[in-house]
């Protein structure tokens, strides 16, 4: 199960200037921003600037003030102006965010003794860091140890801090910021029994949290507070659909988020090294097969350090450096990450048996520029209908890529877009949507489709009501201009001519009018028929309002 | 004498061969053409069966006809290959027939060779459970690799040609011809010629007649043909309604003697 720990180092702007420069410590110290940069610093919640609304003041705005400050009146919210007038003497320094990241940065560095996964908090102004301890409290004789350890060596250091240990990244921040920390380090284990803790569970100790804790804009809290909603175990209780319909689908998020029913990641701070191998050979290298030995050679360390750190290859680039020409760089897609040596030397073999090459190779670099977690699968005891879609269609997908280019194998995505020609778009199916960053890939393994807009939802029937008319399976690339003969000039079709061919028109069905397109700078007026000619067949056709000329656009085969 | 009963003995042995080799196969889901389903053994289409559509003209209604045969044939789980070498396949009408696009990985190769060779591969997938794709010339050879190919995977291969390739030979398990039904073939024509076209939505205009023949159907009596309405708004194929009735007088009186 995993754990995550949350240090929250409240007011750290100050903190860091108090470390920089103590003599500051015991002054009324305020930090101020602009106007402009006072709006971003309103989607940080906290306790120290509850209430505070930034886009109703001008000026400078005070958005940390030290307790000296405090005890003058001066609150974070109020205009530089106005906490000079309550506080004459208040020191003023302007906001430092770069500075101020840069310093909790040093931090994680330093809280890495803790857990090798340690990201700062999201967000332009980040105060807290998030640790992922999951496996490491053994190392400190358990959890409450490690929490307890980390602040007293925060305290040693100077650092003002609280801590708390949950199950989920939100909730461990919630009870940073809202728990009562003079207890020390909070866990959400403390009062289960040393057994972990289940999600939503009655005795969770993030219910008894003010409904704040779940970072909602003020509105949204302003109005729970208005229906006397208060804590998280009151939200917590409503029914789950109205709660969503009522108060904004964020809600049911944060929710989710806490209660471990949304997957989140730890982004550590420190990016790793890139995953690489390379080599050079003693002279340059002709023949192909030598080529692809040692490429086996590189494959096998590339799948030992991605091994390593338990995620797989979504793209792997490789290099071929001759005496004179130019490198040359091919690169292999992969439908899901992998790592396999043998798999993804099959997959450069085949790129690589399309080019020639012009010069003797004289070295080959391997890199994998986008690695992804490898998400594993328990093995079925039995056969089920569904393992080979799971297992065997990544693999014909990325050997398709490889063989035909990464353009040729795609999937289609509707579009909301009544012109035809954009009313679907043909996606590469490589490198579309990582898997690891799709919180709604399914569980049989095929993505969901980003993009695409919920009344056009995939796998849904799209009838002749709906955003399309009636659409034929075949359309032509590009319109192709026919002559048509009406009874009237622009009525309907009587009979069509395509070059040679001629066709009687039997039945015709429309006009579709469709005017669309001006926002791409070109202003599309037509009518659409279907035609039945005499022998059966049907057409799609239409005439350009703009100079009543028709065109053959596709055919219901 | 001797020569006509041995060519009768040889094509009977041919015909059980066939029969037998049908009922080795796992059998595949129905194939949603009624008509279709009468004349197999049980109903069904052995997996890794290739089905050639032929169709002297475009607009025939092949395609639609293959699209709702592989919408069953895939099922909930396996995948669904399009092979668009033409770059003509249109999805919003996919969609609309019920293809979950999903599920449906469109292939669009650069060459016409490249096409084969990835239709092969595809067919050998076990994850596949159809494609579909336009491929006049065929000669023996790659068409007997597709044949071993979609036995290797159990998919079933719809492949769209033209009529003039009736008769080369052929290593489907079931060839059909389809031909577009005018509706003014039909004796009870719904809608009389106008110059007036009809409104979109009108039910009873939107259902469009196919003559399916069936040139060779391995293991089941050849020479069959029916007609079959295609509602393109249900994207469901059904026996056409002059044809039921007929078929329910013939019944009725053969029940009253």
């Amino acid at each position: 199960m995993k754990r995550v720990m949350c240090i929250y180092l409240p007011g750290w702007p100050l903190q860091r200037r108090w470390r920089d420069r103590p003599e500051l410590r015991d002054k009324p110290l305020a930090i101020v921003v602009g106007q402009a940069a006072s709006l971003s610093v309103g989607r940080i919640a906290g306790p120290i600037r509850a209430g505070w609304k930034p886009t109703l003041r001008r000026g400078k705005i005070v958005i940390h003030c030290s307790a000296r400050a405090a005890q003058a009146g001066v609150r974070p919210g109020m205009t530089l102006a106005e906490a000079r007038t309550i506080a004459t003497h208040l020191l003023v320094e302007e906001d430092e965010p770069a500075a101020d990241i840069q310093a909790l940065r040093q931090l994680a560095t330093w809280a890495e003794r803790y857990s090798p996964i340690v990201a700062l908090e999201e967000g332009p102004r980040p105060e807290s860091l998030f640790l992922d301890i999951t496996g490491c409290a053994a190392c400190f004789h358990g959890e409450d140890r490690l929490g307890q350890q980390a602040l007293d060596e925060l305290r040693a250091q100077g650092w003002h801090a609280r801590s708390a240990i949950a199950g989920t990244m939100n909730a461990a921040w919630a009870l940073a910021h809202y728990q009562d920390w003079r207890a020390g380090s909070v866990s959400d284990r403390r009062n289960s029994d040393g057994l972990p803790p289940v999600a939503n569970a009655p005795g969770s100790p993030c219910k008894s949290l003010p409904i704040a804790a779940l970072r909602l804009p003020d509105e949204t809290i302003q109005i729970l507070a208005d229906l006397g909603i208060e804590r998280i175990g009151q939200l917590v209780e409503l029914p789950r659909p109205s709660i969503a319909d009522r108060f904004g689908a964020l809600v049911v998020e944060r929710l989710d988020q806490m209660f471990g029913q949304l997957p989140e990641s730890i982004v550590p701070h420190r990016s790793l090294p890139d995953v690489e191998a390379s080599c050079s050979f003693e002279y340059p290298v002709e023949r192909h097969e030598a080529v692809c030995r040692a490429l086996e050679k590189l494959l096998e360390q590339i799948e030992e350090m991605l091994q390593k750190r338990h995620v797989g290859a979504r793209c792997l680039e490789c290099w071929l450096y001759h005496e004179t020409a130019a490198p040359l760089r091919i690169e292999v897609g992969l439908f899901r990450p992998g790592r396999a040596a043998r798999y993804l030397g099959k997959l450069l073999r085949t790129r690589l048996e399309q080019i020639r090459l012009e010069e003797a190779v004289t070295g080959l670099r391997l890199r994998v520029p986008i690695v992804e977690t490898i998400a594993e699968h328990q093995l079925d005891l039995f056969e089920s209908d569904e393992a080979p879609s799971v297992h065997a269609l990544p693999a014909l997908i990325d050997q398709l890529t490889s063989h035909l280019g990464r353009d040729a194998v795609t999937f289609a995505t509707l579009v909301a877009d009544h012109q035809p020609e954009y009313a679907c778009r043909f996606e590469p199916a490589v490198f579309s949507y990582p898997f690891s960053r799709e919180p709604t890939a399914s569980a049989d393994g095929m993505p969901r489709r980003p993009g695409i807009p919920p009344t056009l939802a995939v796998g849904s029937r799209l009838n002749s009501g709906g955003y399309f008319g009636r659409r034929p399976l075949r359309v032509l690339p590009a319109p192709a201009p026919i002559e048509v003969m009406s009874v009237i000039p622009g009525g309907a079709p009587l009979v069509i001519r395509r070059g040679a061919e001629k066709h009687a028109v039997e039945r015709s069905w429309g006009p579709e009018r469709i005017e669309t397109g001006w926002w791409r700078g070109q202003d599309i007026q037509r009518d659409y028929y279907v035609i039945e000619t005499e022998e059966g067949t049907r057409f799609w056709i239409f005439r350009r309002l703009d100079d009543g000329r028709w065109f053959l656009h596709g055919c219901f085969d | 004498m001797k020569r006509d009963f041995l060519l009768r003995d040889l094509a009977q042995r041919i015909h059980d061969i066939e029969i037998e080799e049908h009922h080795l196969h796992q059998a595949a889901n129905p194939l949603a053409v009624p008509g279709l389903e009468e004349v197999l053994p049980d109903g069904q289409l052995p997996a890794g069966a290739i089905v050639e559509f032929l169709s002297a003209h475009e607009g025939a209604g092949a395609w639609t006809l293959a699209l709702i045969m592989a919408r069953q044939a895939c099922g909930e789980h396996k995948v669904l290959v399009v092979h668009d070498g033409q770059k003509c396949f249109y999805p919003p009408a996919a969609s609309q027939l019920g293809i979950d696009l999903r599920r449906a990985i469109v292939i669009r190769p650069h060459r016409q060779a490249q096409a084969l060779a990835a239709l092969v591969q595809s067919l050998r997938c076990p994850a596949v459970g159809a494609t579909i794709g336009a491929f006049d010339g065929l000669a023996a050879v790659p068409f007997r690799r597709l044949q071993l190919a979609a036995e290797t995977g159990g998919g079933i291969s719809f492949l769209m040609r033209p009529a003039s390739v009736l008769r080369q030979p052929s290593f489907a398990a079931v060839r059909l011809l389809v031909t577009p039904w005018r509706a003014g073939s039909v004796s009870d024509r719904r809608t009389p010629r106008s110059n007036t076209p009809v409104a979109y939505g009108s039910p009873l205009n939107d259902v469009r007649c196919v003559r399916i023949e069936i040139v060779r159907f391995r293991g089941a009596k050849a020479g069959r043909s029916f007609l079959v309405e295609i509602d393109d708004e249900k994207g469901d194929v059904h026996l056409s309604a002059r044809l039921a009735a007929a078929k329910t007088l013939a019944r009725s009186a053969r029940a009253s003697g």
